[in-house]
């Protein structure tokens, strides 16, 4: 079992890294044809990783989510769908491979230590409201790591065109309206999802009896802040009617606080959602 | 195969003259026509561009001259002041008429060179002289050839690669920023021809609502009214520049016009969208402050003329590839026209099977033991030599027609021809 998982995963990672690979050719290279391939070979890798999670799920009998590496691949591969489907709307969008896969492939390199560790849940809480639950906050981590890329794109161009520098770079990358747009457009997502996340998670202490270790969760603490970075940014895009350079730079303060919430709260702290097992097992 | 071109271009005449031989694309079958009749048996193709107006002719036998070719075509021209013309005109025969069809269709020979929309309007004249039957054997290899090279010219050199015009540039710089043209306001500062010329490249792309700032209201007017604009009283422009997206300045004025707390303001009130400032006016009518400002990028005419003069040594570099894909694909043609056409090499193929043929039979009846031999003895003799030599070449044959079909008649034809020898003189002993 353990090995046809492992295999799967090594020849996600594989497809995922000759995916970087060519990412980056493209834009050291400009081709349709090498960006066009960089997408399906992401594409075909976040199959296997998809099958290994439905596979780790069959065994336990519900959504995992729970180990460091389980995390991982569950992000990575909503992150991957995430950015396809921008990509599906928006052709010019994949000029943002060479930072998105790359980004992806690193991450499930960095979840590949802790493959076999096996975490269990109390049976008390397993139930349909955990898996939107866990669903929900991931999509929302997903979308929300997508706005940030563009954020940092958006960065990017800017300086590249106040600096006059018209290289490979600034050709392949979508024009700052277009990144403004859908970085906005993926921050409303990550926003709704992190709230019903957070609603679900509180309906989740309430069903269960949980008590007052939850309130005070670092985690738990850390994500409500990354909401409030959230609700902010909402604010500023919807009614505020904020572009540019600002913009962008908050949805990157929105992402340290997210990772913050995500993984660093496993580092520093211990959390009643201690399952991330940072050293691996 | 004789192939020959005549023409004038931008190089060789001034527009006043060209425009007096800009067939329109309604004209070109009528001439086509005119000139089958003067020119029996000729096949031809006549280019009309605004730069050039070429007429290309091939035929399997001898072709007229120059001067009758030139006289052909100027007889659709009316009155035309033929001394002035003399001078104006090239022609080319052969391998270097083919090689300059080669370098019209991959955009060497163009005013801006590596543009794309020669190829599509040497295609244009070559199908429409196909669908009136005025191509033939002649013609079909050498303007095939022509477009294959364009392509892998444009394919394989960076000639193409890069804009170099300002106001070409202008867009490409807008569409760096924005992405939705259309729902964008692009603002003219004075009424200058790059502008304008800017102006015209952007209305192209999408842009819809213009706003033009003038001086002189009347000029303004004039610009606005072809691109649907609105030409607006000078005095208002600071009132209008939060509105605009795209500030295009061109004017003579010799201070600025447009100050960076101007902009300022404005990029506070637009919360942040960015805004685009293009000065192609010397000098400055925009300060230059305004480039230091968050979410507003400004441009001045040196920074479009340098990325220009970037993209044309980019395309430098392509050009002399480009030339050498263009002198190999000439030779290329060259040699499947020496090596002449299917028929032709059949034909001397059967030629010299029947003389050898013919030689063998004779020698051998003429041997002591089958001097007597009956009539229907030799008959039998003949026949049988016939049918050893027909089927010997049957599948040779098949070979060199199937060769023909595919592409690679050129190297088969040349190999047919060593092997047996078939540009020996026929009167040399076998």
């Amino acid at each position: 079992m353990w090995e046809t998982e492992t295999n799967l995963t090594l020849v996600g990672i594989a497809l995922y890294t000759l995916a970087s690979v060519l990412a980056v050719t493209a834009l050291l290279r400009p081709s349709r044809r090498i960006e066009r391939w960089a997408l399906v070979l992401a594409a075909c890798g976040a199959v296997p990783l998809l099958l290994v999670m439905v596979l780790h799920g069959f065994r336990a009998g519900h959504v995992r989510a729970l180990s460091r590496f389980e995390a991982f691949v569950v992000y990575g591969v909503f992150l991957t769908v995430a950015y396809l489907v921008m990509c599906a709307r928006r052709p010019r969008a994949s000029g943002l491979s060479t930072f998105v896969i790359p980004y992806v492939t690193v991450v499930l390199i960095l979840g590949l230590p802790a493959i076999r560790s096996d975490a269990v849940l109390a049976p008390q809480i397993q139930n349909s409201w955990l898996k939107m639950h866990i669903v929900t906050a991931f999509l929302g981590y997903a979308s929300f790591s997508l706005a940030a890329v563009m954020a940092l794109a958006y960065l990017l161009q800017d300086r590249n065109l106040k600096r006059k520098d018209f290289g490979a770079l600034t050709t392949r990358l979508p024009a700052l309206e277009t990144l403004d747009r859908l970085m906005s457009v993926q921050v409303g997502i990550a926003f709704l999802m992190l709230t019903v996340s957070i609603v679900l998670g509180v309906l989740l202490v309430r069903l269960t009896g949980g008590g007052e270790e939850w309130v005070t969760d670092p985690k738990v603490v850390a994500t409500v802040l990354t909401w409030c970075v959230f609700a902010a940014l909402v604010h500023m895009r919807a009614w505020a009617n904020r572009h540019g350079r600002r913009l962008a730079l908050v949805i990157l303060m929105g992402l340290l606080c997210l990772l913050f919430a995500f993984i660093g709260v496993h580092v520093v702290a211990h959390s009643v959602h201690d399952y991330l097992q940072v050293g691996g097992r | 195969m004789k192939l020959a071109m005549l023409g004038i271009n931008f190089k060789t005449a001034p527009v006043a003259v060209r425009e007096r031989l800009a067939f329109s694309a309604q004209q070109v079958p009528a001439i086509l026509a005119r000139l089958g009749e003067l020119l029996p048996g000729v096949e031809r193709v006549l280019l009309c561009t605004c730069n050039r107006t070429e007429l290309y002719v091939g035929s399997r036998v001898a072709l007229p001259d120059g001067e009758a070719l030139r006289r052909a075509l100027l007889e659709d021209c009316g009155e035309v002041d033929q001394a002035a013309l003399a001078d104006a005109f090239y022609s080319k025969h052969d391998a270097t008429a083919a090689e300059h069809l080669f370098a019209v269709a991959a955009s060497l020979d163009s005013m801006v060179v590596g543009e794309t929309e020669v190829l599509g309007q040497v295609k244009q004249a070559y199908a429409m002289a196909t669908d009136l039957g005025a191509v033939g054997p002649a013609l079909h290899p050498v303007f095939q050839s022509a477009l294959r090279v364009a392509k892998q010219v444009h394919a394989e050199t960076g000639i193409s690669r890069g804009r170099v015009s300002v106001s070409s540039l202008a867009v490409e710089f807008t569409e760096r920023i924005f992405d939705d043209l259309a729902a964008k306001t692009v603002m003219i500062v004075g009424a200058g021809e790059t502008a304008e010329l800017a102006l015209r490249s952007l209305v192209e792309r999408g842009v819809r609502d213009v706003l033009i700032f003038n001086r002189s209201p009347e000029r303004a007017a004039t610009l606005a009214a072809p691109h649907a604009g609105k030409a607006i009283p000078f005095e208002l422009l600071m009132d209008y520049l939060a509105r605009a997206d795209l500030v295009l300045a061109s004017t003579s004025s010799p201070h600025p016009l447009i100050w960076a707390a101007d902009v300022r303001r404005a990029v506070v009130e637009r919360r942040g969208k960015p805004m685009l400032l293009i000065d192609l006016s010397v000098p400055r009518n925009i300060d230059p402050a305004v480039a230091g400002l968050e979410n507003v990028y400004l441009y001045h005419i040196d920074d479009l003329q340098k990325v220009a003069a970037e993209n044309l040594a980019n395309r430098g570099d392509g050009v002399a590839r480009a030339w050498e894909l263009v002198r190999e694909g000439a030779h290329a043609l060259a040699a499947v026209t020496e090596t002449g056409d299917l028929r032709t090499l059949l034909k001397a193929f059967d030629e010299q099977s029947t003389r050898m043929r013919e030689e063998a039979v004779r020698l051998c009846l003429a041997r002591p033991g089958l001097s007597g031999l009956p009539e229907a003895g030799r008959e039998e003799v003949a026949a049988m030599a016939d049918k050893l030599v027909r089927k010997m070449l049957a599948q040779p044959r098949e070979s060199l027609k199937a060769a023909a079909r595919n592409g690679r008649w050129d190297e088969y034809a040349r190999v047919a021809r060593d092997l047996f020898r078939l540009d020996r003189d026929p009167r040399e002993p076998l």
